[in-house]
């Protein structure tokens, strides 16, 4: 607030001026009296007109020196105000509004006007995110909710048999299993959001995340005629295993689906200078351009790909790389054989 | 060790406020043959005690007169030794620790599965029908020899890979009742199923179990309980 501050400054520099003329004044005419008292000669008159003479003269000047001063504090002020205002009106409910800096001359005010308006971009993409997702997530729970209803309304719309009952109650069951897995799944992503997780970080070495990965999978591969390859190292990283396990797990079931027979899905761990790389590399048909971003946000499908899932399997993963302090990301959009790459901070003791 | 018996039903608290929960509960307990006393507050479950003292409570956290975790606090200060299940929607970590830490002996995360619950139940009681502490377990005409790692139908020895064995193990000690994917996931996997997709793999080793064990035999012993998990049996139920 130091902008405010000057201007306040300044109401107060011009003040004390108005002060040392009015003291000025209280001066000038103390001093004429005792002039006047040391020569009795002089009129009363002539001394009191000096005396008025040089006090309206100072008040004739402090109203518009005062006027000059309240103008340009004004002057000053106004950007703030409409910066006040306009955050007002935003907080009101119009996200979008932004604080008019084009007519702003280049001063502390435009940039404290700009740095405003740079958060609220901020605050506002965030919030249309988060709208976006509530939205997304009503509908995702919509969808299975809907199922059950109207498997329940369908199976009492008349008669039948303790089998059919059986196998409507079965199907129930099974999309409630869907449901839960979505709310189970968003609990995660909150959780892993407020953070806090680093208390619980220890040293862990990734090959052993990836072995443990690699024996879960490895059945799954062999049924569906995929080689499963790894290439590890002893590289290691702070954090939390059985949430690089989750991580690394979404990864390979996700190269698995997309994996033809007689395809590849590979394991890679790298380790460089203060990083390690971990990579999932299948030989499906790749993802296009378009959804190299996408595909990590919430409930995202690429188009021809398995339904099924819910969507948030890479949403999940790259969460849980940005909580260990990396990243995930789709090495080569476009490409036949998507190549997923997560690159986490090494740990060295 | 002491043996709860079929004919005596081991007398269950179920401390619960939502009425379409306790109702459920205390149904499909009673069905699995326990007796089964019911209470919508503390102040209930406190009457209920004084009444007699029940083998096992199953505690919701949430209730209207108060935290159920203060509840069980005061139980243990007061001496009762029962084992004490607890029902929550508050599944973070801390949160466990500090439901065990006041003396639950487990800790389930709502929802869970109904045949979950039960397997808990019967595993704190030790009842004779679902856990057995032997080393052979059998069902119908097959053998599993937990100590030694082995399986055999009929007389006849199958094998197995590490994982299909622990899977068939667990099915085996649960045997009669279903077993739900996600106990599947947690105690042969350690992993949690909603968050690390592991149904693919779970129906990959269910296949292949079924092709060692039931394929040359009539009688299938592992069923499918949709909806539910899988169950090894004698014959449908």
């Amino acid at each position: 607030m130091s902008i405010k501050f000057r201007s306040r400054t300044f109401l107060y520099l011009l003040v004390l001026l108005g002060l040392f003329a009015g003291s000025q004044a209280i001066t000038y005419t103390a001093v004429e009296y005792v002039h006047r008292v040391a020569n009795p000669y002089e009129s009363f008159r002539e001394g009191l007109e000096e005396v008025l003479q040089a006090t309206g003269l100072t008040v004739l000047l402090l109203v518009p020196l005062t006027g000059a001063a309240w103008w340009i504090a004004r002057r000053i002020t106004r950007p703030l105000h409409a910066v006040a205002a306009t955050a007002k009106r935003i907080r009101g409910g119009r996200w979008d509004e932004r604080i008019e800096t084009t007519t702003m001359p280049d001063d502390e005010t435009k940039v404290l006007a700009e740095t405003v308006n740079a958060a609220f971009d901020g605050y506002a993409g965030a919030l249309r995110r988060l709208e976006r997702f509530s939205g997304d997530a009503a509908h995702q729970l919509r969808t299975p909710i809907a199922a059950m209803r109207n498997l329940g309304e369908v199976a009492l719309s008349r008669a039948r048999s303790a089998a059919d009952y059986r196998e409507a109650l079965e199907t129930m069951l099974g999309e409630l299993d869907r449901l839960t897995r979505i709310v189970e799944q968003l609990l995660q992503l909150s959780r892993l959001e407020a953070g806090a997780l680093k208390a619980r970080f220890a040293p862990i070495p990734l090959g052993s995340v990836v072995e443990q990965v690699r024996q879960i999978y490895q059945p799954l591969a062999e049924v569906r005629g995929v080689e499963l390859a790894v290439a590890t190292s002893d590289a290691r990283v702070a954090g939390i295993e059985e949430l690089l396990v989750e991580l690394l797990g979404n990864l390979v079931d996700n190269a698995l689906r997309h994996t033809p027979k007689r395809g590849t899905v590979r394991i890679e761990v790298g380790a460089a200078a203060g990083e390690v790389r971990l990579a999932v590399t299948d030989s499906g048909p790749g993802i296009p351009d378009e959804f190299a971003q996408k595909i990590f946000e919430r409930f995202t499908q690429v188009p021809g790909s398995e339904t099924g899932t819910a969507g948030l399997g890479l949403a999940l993963a790259a969460q849980i790389a940005a909580v260990h302090g990396g990243e995930l990301k789709l090495a080569n959009p476009g490409q036949p054989g998507a190549r997923f790459e997560c690159r986490l901070p090494r740990f060295v003791s | 060790m002491k043996v709860v018996s079929d004919r005596e039903p081991a007398g269950l608290l179920v401390v619960e406020d939502d009425p379409r929960v306790a109702e459920s509960l205390a149904r499909g307990l009673g069905e699995a043959g326990f007796a089964v006393a019911g209470a919508g507050t503390l102040a209930a479950a406190d009457a209920q005690l004084a009444r007699q003292a029940p083998a096992l409570v199953v505690l919701d956290l949430n209730l209207p007169d108060g935290d159920g975790r203060t509840w069980l606090r005061r139980l243990r200060q007061a001496g009762h030794r029962m084992p004490v299940v607890i029902l929550t929607a508050r599944d973070t970590l801390p949160e466990r620790v500090a439901g065990l830490e006041e003396g639950a002996d487990d800790y389930l995360t709502k929802p869970f599965a109904f045949a979950e619950l039960l397997a808990r139940i019967r595993a704190r009681l030790r009842t004779a029908i679902a856990q057995s502490d032997d080393d052979i377990l059998r069902v119908g005409d097959l053998e599993i020899d937990r100590l030694r790692r082995q399986v055999r139908r009929a007389g006849r020895s199958i094998d197995l890979t590490a994982r299909e064995f622990d899977v068939l193990a667990l099915l085996a000690q649960w045997r009669g009742q279903p077993v739900s994917r996600d106990l599947l996931a947690r105690e042969v996997w350690k992993v949690n199923r909603r968050l690390t997709p592991l149904d693919n793999v779970i129906d990959v080793h269910l296949s292949h179990l079924r092709e060692k064990i039931d394929k040359d035999h009539p009688a299938k012993l592992i069923q499918t309980v949709r909806g539910v998990g899988f169950r090894l049996a004698e014959k449908n139920s």
